[in-house]
């Protein structure tokens, strides 16, 4: 087991998964050198701005509803509060949940406060927003300069967590500790294992369903019923209180192995919660192995099996027929590691073929040691050994390759590099509902999707032709990797 | 008229080294001689310029910081012995914080509101706290703020040590416009073999002394009446000492860049002297030190 719940904060992806953002070359060689101790990372001689993993820690911790996010940083730091606080109001108004006590505020550090240090700030920060909002929760999300001066959270959670008699939660998400964003996960859920998850007081049966938005709750809660389970779709639009039981449940899956594996293998190893390592739900494989896998633990694997030849039986003749007209299309695709090659089965299941793909990062393996099943399947079952790139998210990278492959279509999940595609004249599709193409009938929905993407070109085209680039001509003859820097450096 | 040259320097050396002692009491001499001098002290514990105003504290120039980012000079220069202009850069309670910081912060506001000029001074003397730790420590050697640092070291080894590691900095930032070695200032030099040993580090580094000053009990006694000895003391062998060695800074023009011993050579140059004073105290060689 490589998570570590007694340390104060999770160790970051680069040194506990052999995470790298720096790799060119093809699948299965990147299989291959991640057999050998690798694979190493490369590092860039130029590199255009990425993400913190602030913005993941944070970000995912604040749409919990009845929480409080006090941002110990500069403010620029807290940009984050920017696109999460109207998202958090509009999802919570969807679903009627009263998000009144949640808030994402910044300490707003200055130059006095890093010469003199500001626990003394924060402390009043919170004790102020303890006030105002009576969350249930309150994380303390830290920053470079929280880090650079070592400023003491810790004690500072636990003099407040005495005082107000709530959980005060660190969140180690300093920008420096880290070149992979999906660090910051394991932050927030080190955090939450730590401070807000309670010892079981019994055993329910809920399912911790490890996701972003919970598009799909309905359906998922209707398939669950039918195994005498219900999910609990964590950690957006949850309670305080919710998540304080998560080590009452049956299991924890997770929609994205990114994301999920740190609070699964956690609650795993603190209160024996089994973590369900399967393909996730996309397409036909994806969805047989996720279900397949909760059907063993929970010992139904009669209903599952039930459930999925129904499901088979429906869309299955639709899924063949829609595959005939997709057969032969040439894709790229962009994506952080977990859903590009869960996206990747389910083209391939459609006829489509990978010629590039791009990972924000690359996991060699998740918590358990073990390589992510998702790409361990594409290792063995892809139809073609196409060419792979691994950054963070590198847009000149991405657009060099768009550029030189020129697919019929491009795949991405941020909404941000689906246009880029389209400026080159790319049709696009962005995944930004991480349930669209759920099982059969989501594997069905997102090939019709397909079909009119490519055949409805003219916004694309007339886009294409508008827009001027501000790459040049010499960075389009360039090979996408010409960056890396040539000799191999390790990364730990 | 053209505008005055301020002379900037800066003092380093091991902590405890005799730096604020050293200091002062230059910045005593150089006023009784005629200058106008700011003694300027880098270091949290804001306790440098205290034989300068009888033992006294004074808020700093971060207290100031705290209320406001624009500094009002008479809240943080304040003046003491023979009008010398005292200020202390001040910054953070042990062990929070962070020190380097707060003494870039404190030099820039004060470079900022243009007060030097304004005071038509002529000279500012840094005393910078103990060894140089981080990047903001190194701040008065940096970026053209002093151009003269000189080096407080006695004969022990760990003073040498912080001397060497000084002359690493001072090393680094030649080519960019950074401050130059004066020479060192060497303290408490009583003993004979100290005296050798200083001269061989000084010649092996390719720097000079620029004055020997002798540890002295009248120090001590001016230190206890919260003065320096300069003020206390003005006819003491002690404060012609200091005085030489004010003279001595203030004929200096010329700074060059040192020549540090690297890790092993060090290593190499403490293990000689080792041997040679293990032999002076086994009385191969004779000496009036050999009462150490
Ligand atoms: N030449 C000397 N003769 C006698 N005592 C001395 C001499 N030089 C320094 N001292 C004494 O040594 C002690 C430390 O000196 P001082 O405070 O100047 O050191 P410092 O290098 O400024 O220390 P710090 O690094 O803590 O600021 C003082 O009590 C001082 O009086
Ligand atoms: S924590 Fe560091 S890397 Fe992250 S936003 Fe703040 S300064 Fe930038
Ligand atoms: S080592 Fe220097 S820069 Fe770092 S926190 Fe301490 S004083 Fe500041
Ligand atoms: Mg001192």
């Amino acid at each position: 087991m490589v998570v570590n719940l007694k340390s104060h904060q999770s160790e970051n992806r680069e040194s506990r998964l052999g995470s790298i953002t720096g790799y060119n070359g093809t699948l299965r060689d990147l299989h291959t050198q991640s057999g050998c101790g690798g694979p190493q990372n490369k590092e860039r001689c130029f590199s255009q701005a990425s993400l913190c993993n602030a913005a993941c820690a944070l970000g995912l911790t604040s749409f919990i509803v009845d929480a409080v996010i006090v941002q110990h940083s500069p403010s620029g730091c807290a940009v984050t509060a920017m696109t999460v606080s109207n998202a958090t109001d509009q999802l919570a108004a969807t679903i009627n949940l009263d998000n009144s006590k949640s808030a994402y505020v910044c300490t707003d550090m200055n130059e006095a406060d890093t010469v003199f240090g500001a626990t003394e700030n924060l402390r009043k920060v919170i004790i102020e927003i303890h006030k105002r909002y009576q969350p249930k929760a309150v994380f303390i999300g830290a920053s470079c300069v929280s880090g650079v001066i070592g400023e003491d959270l810790e004690s500072i959670a636990r003099e407040l967590h005495e005082e107000l008699g709530i959980p005060i939660a660190p969140i180690h998400c300093e920008g420096f500790r880290t070149k992979i964003w999906a660090s910051g996960f394991d932050a927030a859920f080190h955090a939450i294992i730590n401070h807000i998850v309670k010892p079981p007081q019994k055993k329910t049966n809920i399912v911790n369903v490890i996701n972003f938005f919970g598009g799909a709750r309905k359906e998922i809660t209707e398939i669950f019923s039918r195994f005498g389970v219900e999910p609990l779709f964590i950690i957006t639009n949850t309670t305080v209180e919710q998540l304080s039981k998560l080590s009452e449940s049956v299991a924890t899956m997770s929609t994205c192995g990114t994301l999920g594996t740190y609070l699964g293998s956690g609650l795993e190893e603190a209160y024996g919660v089994p973590y369900i390592r399967s393909l996730q739900p996309h397409g036909m494989a994806g969805i047989e192995s996720w279900l397949g896998e909760l059907g063993k633990v929970l010992h139904k694997e009669k209903e599952v099996a039930e459930y999925l030849a129904e499901e088979k039986e429906k869309y299955l003749p639709k899924i063949l027929e829609a595959k005939k007209k997709l057969t032969g299309l040439k894709a790229v695709i962009g994506m952080g590691p977990a859903f590009n090659f869960n996206t990747t089965r389910a083209l391939q299941e459609l006829g489509i073929e990978i010629e590039y793909s791009a990972a924000w990062h690359f996991d060699k393996q998740y918590d358990d040691s073990k390589a992510p099943n998702a790409f361990q399947y594409l290792v063995e079952n892809s139809p073609n050994n196409y060419k792979m790139s691994v950054s963070d998210l590198q847009n000149n990278e991405l657009l060099n390759i768009l550029n030189t492959v020129k697919p019929d279509i491009f795949f991405a999940r941020h909404t941000g590099s689906a246009v880029w595609a389209m400026k080159l004249g790319i049709p696009a599709i962005c995944l930004y509902d991480e349930y669209a193409v759920f099982g059969y009938k989501g594997l069905y929905n997102f090939a019709n999707a397909i079909l009119d993407s490519v055949t409805n070109r003219s916004f694309t085209e007339n886009l294409a032709k508008r827009v001027k680039l501000p790459y040049t001509d010499w960075w389009f003859k360039q090979n996408s990797d010409y960056f890396l820097k040539k000799e191999e450096v390790n990364n730990a | 008229m053209a505008e005055k040259k301020v002379k900037q320097i800066a003092i380093y050396g091991k902590g405890g080294i005799g730096k604020s002692t050293t200091t002062s009491n230059l910045t005593a001499a150089l006023s009784l001689a005629g200058y106008k001098v700011m003694q300027f002290g880098c270091d949290p514990k804001s306790d440098s310029t205290n034989t300068l105003r009888g033992g006294t504290y004074i808020p700093t120039v971060l207290d100031s910081l705290r209320e406001s980012t624009i500094v009002k000079p008479h809240e943080v220069i304040y003046t003491g012995f023979n009008g010398v202009y005292c200020v202390e850069a001040g910054g953070p309670a042990p062990g929070v914080g962070c020190a380097g910081r707060g003494i870039i912060t404190a030099v820039e506001l004060l470079k900022k509101g243009r007060i030097f000029e304004e005071l038509d001074l002529d000279y500012v003397i840094y005393d910078v706290l103990g060894d140089v730790v981080c990047g903001g420590f190194a701040m008065p050697i940096r970026e053209g703020i002093a151009e003269h640092v000189f080096t407080v070291s006695s004969a022990d080894f760990m003073a040498v040590y912080a001397a060497n590691n000084l002359f690493k900095g001072i090393q680094k930032y030649s080519n960019s416009g950074g401050a130059l070695l004066g020479g060192v200032i060497a303290n408490s030099i009583n003993a004979p073999y100290a005296k050798d040993i200083i001269d061989d580090f000084v010649a092996q580094t390719q720097t000079q002394v620029i004055e020997y000053i002798p540890r002295s009990v009248t120090v001590t006694q001016s230190e206890l009446q919260g003065k320096t000895t300069l003020e206390a003391a003005p006819n003491s062998a002690q404060a012609q000492v200091y005085k030489r060695l004010a003279e001595k800074i203030a004929a200096h023009t010329q700074s060059k860049t040192p020549k540090p011993l690297d890790v092993k050579e060090l290593r190499d140059w403490a293990a000689k002297w080792g041997d040679n004073l293990l032999a002076l105290e086994t009385g191969e060689i004779r000496s009036e030190a050999a009462g150490i």
